[in-house]
């Protein structure tokens, strides 16, 4: 039997300042699935993930869905946690109710808090079909090249080339320096540029 | 090559010397000038200044007899152009303000025609037709080409030629034995909206265009538009004398030039009507 | 620049193009050519013996033909490596086989007119793009400026070169119609930057400060002078900055809030008129030189490169950051990061921080002897994939190929081509997954059967 557990996050009051958190828990507990479902001011923080760790060993959950902010923003935060308590890290789902919801529909409340559930509903459904993913590992050649001998490329192949790599500088030009070797002095500092 | 002519006011009253050089170096190009019937004003400047429809649908009407028609549209006067292609270009790019143009004028204007300055048609016509026309090359006449600045701005809509360098009426000029100098005023303001309420400013705007055309070597000033050859031709005097100059260029119609180039009689280009004395000038042609 | 040049980890090609970039993180195959120098690289000792005696001279591109060069040349005399080369498009000899004067001079027989291009293959692990920026052509776009007719009216870069003490004018600022020394210079700021309708609509970041240091340089350097500044807004935010740009108003520079409008000359004078917006006139400004801050655009060529190495471009050509706030210098192909203008314009300071925290990334990756890989990738079900390929043609990483398999059908083996996803060159971005006909493409975390589950849930 799959056991989905939601965390419904507060973001201080960027979601729960729009979005009414505590019905949305009373709906969510119906999902198909859902066996646990908790409220936290901030999920990302220690204590909150402390929580869905404590919730996942404790209730025996085999998926998690955090309802939260953008996943470009914390899905490998709570992936490491779901590592932490034993579960793979693909087992996860975020449903995006702050950029996808309250910020943009801070006027409108009551139909913001109807799009989240709306939001909640489909991560529930998805993760209920997901499956352990396992990450491959690749070889590292251990050499960097830098396209471009100008001010940036000479500090990258420096800065690489002093922490012990080997570096290829490519430069089109018969010389390396760039715009910077064109410049006489540059601010704020007025030393000369080459 | 024919098309329906739209002369506004100006070349019906003031300039009827550029309405008659118009029509002789059209005739002799080969392009037949057919008036549009019933034509209005163009509602330059007070139509657009006070309300935007009424700025768009005055020009528009004339547009959708052309259209009636199925001619291209040919304006002398660069204000009328401007309201003409504007209105076009208004029209082609909003339409709910189309649809209420409609509405308005009680007719249908489906975009299927042209506007195109005088300026324009003539040189469409090709340089070699122009060369074929000539009789009595310009020369001797170092002219300064003041476009003003209706037939350029703003590029987006209206655009006979580059904004800030044009070269389409040196060019025909110097396929016609003139020289033309290179001058930096060509598409500068003549001031002719602030003839009226403000004198100061336009004295002053007419004495630089004529300091700097006379610094660039010019012996006299040709335009494709009807307010800036009055602005300047009636102001050389007051100039001269708040300024304490002396200046005596003669400012042309272009097709008056090119009328006379092909060789449209002296007598019959109504040079008297000028105010500065072209004759001297004119006097080997 | 000597540094980069004697360091041991460091390997110099100069005069070489990226010809093709080939494989994923951690495992690239770079094909580099190295163009022709008709110089010995080895045998040279750049006395540039040569460089005096070539009898052919042309503008010089660095000098942004301010000066000229012979046709065997080092860009400037700080050159790295600090060895010529020829150029191929003006050398007499290379042209007609009439000249050889070079040769003839060289005295350890360096020069070599048969030289040839060579391409060179290199494994790496990791590329940063560090192709820089070039300036905005305001000569096609500004008439009221003179459509770059009037030799007076300068860019920064130029007015850079002239003070550079081995520039054209040997760090003396001139006038190029007549080589006088101007003593009412003219700067107008944002030519071709935040302007929406000739130019680019961006900040280009660094002109407010180089302006406002070129306008000191100006008072500084030559006596009774003057420099007025017409610019939209001054932007200093910087550490140090808005100091810099008082120290140039204490100077004597004198700031005029408003657009110039037009650009003539007047004898051999060039009239600016514009507008001082904080009084509302219109003035003029006899100037002997004007010198545009004329907007950075990404560096001619950018976009092929792009292209070959494998990732994108944003609206204005910049080089897109896998995100604007968290991921700054990477791309969002793995194992390519950014340094420098490349990525969007901008000034000296942002440039090295940026170069260190690219450098920083990719140290971070060599480190490791191997690297997990993002397990939500493209998978092929090769008993339903009809081999189309349709999805190789969308893959913008390169990352799907043809392969041949096996199988048996009614007693007989038959070859059948089906569609192969390469993991270390998938990036999971799912565009196959939409081109696949047959559903025999799958983003694991992200399947159809996935995403109809929350297609029905919404629909609820």
């Amino acid at each position: 039997m799959k056991k989905v557990g939601v965390f419904l996050c507060h973001c201080g009051t960027n979601i729960a300042g729009v979005v009414d958190i505590p019905r949305l828990a009373e709906e969510v507990k119906k999902f198909p699935f859902v066996a646990h479902v908790e409220e936290n001011k901030y999920c990302c923080s220690e204590p909150g993930q402390d929580a869905i760790i404590k919730a996942i060993k404790e209730q025996n959950l085999d998926r998690v869905v955090v309802a939260s902010c953008s996943p470009r923003m914390h899905e490998g935060t709570f992936q490491k946690a779901l590592q932490k308590a034993g579960l793979n890290p693909y087992m996860f789902e975020m449903a995006n109710m702050r950029e996808h919801c309250s910020w943009v529909h801070a006027k409108q409340p009551e139909l913001a808090t109807l799009k989240a559930m709306d939001l909640v509903r489909k991560a529930v459904a998805k993760v209920a079909k997901v499956e352990p993913l396992f990450e491959d590992y690749i070889s590292i050649t251990k050499k960097a090249l830098v396209i471009g001998g100008g001010i940036a490329g000479i500090q990258t192949a420096i800065d690489i080339a002093d922490a012990g790599h080997q570096v290829i500088l490519v430069e089109r030009e018969s010389t390396i320096g760039g715009k910077m070797a064109m410049l006489d002095k540059t601010f704020p500092t007025l030393d000369c540029s080459a | 090559m024919r098309y329906g002519y739209y002369p506004g006011c100006s070349l019906h009253s003031t300039a009827a010397e550029y309405e008659y050089s118009t029509r002789q170096v059209c005739e002799k190009l080969g392009i037949t000038l057919e008036e549009i019937p019933d034509w209005n004003c163009c509602g330059a400047s007070s139509a657009h200044s006070t309300s935007h429809l009424a700025g768009v649908a005055i020009p528009a009407r004339n547009l959708a007899l052309a259209e009636e028609k199925g001619l291209d549209v040919v304006a002398p006067c660069a204000a009328c152009y401007q309201r003409l292609v504007t209105a076009d270009y208004e029209m082609k790019h909003d339409p709910a303000l189309k649809a209420k143009v409609e509405q308005v004028m009680d007719r249908k204007f489906n975009g299927t025609i042209g506007v195109k300055s005088t300026l324009e048609a003539v040189v469409e016509s090709g340089l070699e037709k122009m060369t074929k026309a000539l009789q009595k090359p310009l020369k001797g006449l170092k002219i300064a080409c003041y476009y003003g600045c209706y037939l350029v701005k703003p590029p987006k809509i209206a655009h006979v030629d580059d904004p800030e360098n044009p070269m389409i009426m040196d060019n025909i000029f110097r396929a016609l034995g003139a020289e033309t100098v290179d001058w930096p005023y060509k598409t500068e303001c003549c001031s002719g909206s602030l003839v009226l309420s403000n004198t100061d400013i336009t004295l002053k705007l007419a004495r630089d265009i004529m300091q700097i055309a006379a610094d660039s070597g010019a012996n006299c000033i040709a335009t494709p538009c009807p307010l800036c050859q009055p602005n300047l031709d009636m102001r050389v005097a007051q100039v001269n004398k708040k300024y304490g100059t002396n200046f005596d260029l003669p400012i042309f119609y272009f097709t008056e030039l090119m009328a006379l180039a092909f060789g449209v009689p002296k007598a019959d280009l109504k040079f008297n009507k000028h105010f500065v004395e072209p004759t001297k000038l004119l006097a080997d042609l | 620049m000597v540094v980069a040049a004697q360091h041991p980890n460091i390997t110099l090609y100069t005069y070489t193009e990226v010809e093709e970039v080939n494989g994923y993180i951690g495992n690239f195959e770079v094909t580099l050519r190295k163009k022709a120098r008709y110089v010995d690289m080895k045998k040279c000792t750049g006395c540039g013996l040569c460089e005096t005696k070539c009898p052919t001279k042309v503008a010089s591109e660095y000098d942004l033909g301010i000066g000229k060069r012979p046709c065997i040349y080092k860009p400037f005399p700080q050159a790295v490596p600090n060895k010529p080369v020829i150029d191929p498009v003006n050398c007499k000899k290379l042209i007609d086989g009439k000249c050889g004067v070079c040769a003839k001079v060289c005295p350890t027989g360096s020069v070599n007119y048969e030289d040839k291009d060579e391409l060179v293959t290199e494994k790496v692990g990791a590329i940063v793009m560090a192709t820089g920026f070039d300036l905005f052509d305001w000569t096609k776009t500004y008439g009221e400026y003179g459509y770059g007719q009037y030799p007076d009216v300068i860019t920064g870069l130029h007015f850079e070169r002239m003070l550079n003490a081995s520039g054209p004018t040997g760090g003396k600022l001139k006038r190029p119609s007549d080589g006088k020394i101007p003593e009412t210079v003219v700067f107008i700021k944002c030519v071709g930057s935040r302007d929406d309708t000739k130019g680019r609509s961006y900040c280009s970041r660094a002109c407010c400060m180089y302006t406002a240091k070129h306008a000191m340089q100006v008072l500084e350097k030559i006596p009774n002078s003057q420099a007025y500044v017409f610019y939209m807004d001054v932007r200093t935010p910087g550490k140090m900055y808005e100091e810099f740009y008082q120290r140039a108003l204490d100077q004597g520079a004198q700031y005029l809030r408003g657009r110039v409008s037009k650009i003539f000359p007047k004898g051999d004078k060039l009239v600016v008129r514009g507008e001082d917006t904080l009084v509302g006139r219109q003035v003029e400004v006899e100037a002997d030189l004007v010198v545009l801050a004329t907007a950075m655009i990404p560096s001619t060529g950018s976009d092929k490169m792009a292209q070959i190495v494998g990732f994108s471009t944003d609206k204005d050509g910049f080089y897109t950051e896998a995100h604007p706030k968290l991921r700054p210098v990477e791309t969002n192909t793995g194992g390519v990061f950014l340094a420098g203008a490349c990525q969007g314009p901008k000034d000296v300071p942002d440039t090295v921080s940026q170069a260190s925290a690219a450098a920083v990334k990719v140290v971070g990756l060599l480190s490791k002897d191997q690297m997990a890989t993002n397990p939500r990738i493209s998978a092929i079900n090769e008993a339903i994939c009809s081999g189309c390929l349709h999805c190789k043609a969308v893959c913008p990483y390169k990352a799907i190929d043809a392969k041949t398999v096996s199988e048996r059908a009614h007693g007989q083996v038959v070859e059948r081509t089906v569609a192969s996803v390469n993991t270390g060159l998938c990036q999971g971005c799912g565009a196959c997954t939409v081109a696949c006909r047959s559903g025999a493409l799958n983003l694991k975390g992200f399947t159809n059967q996935q995403m109809l589950a929350e297609v029905d849930a919404a629909c609820q």
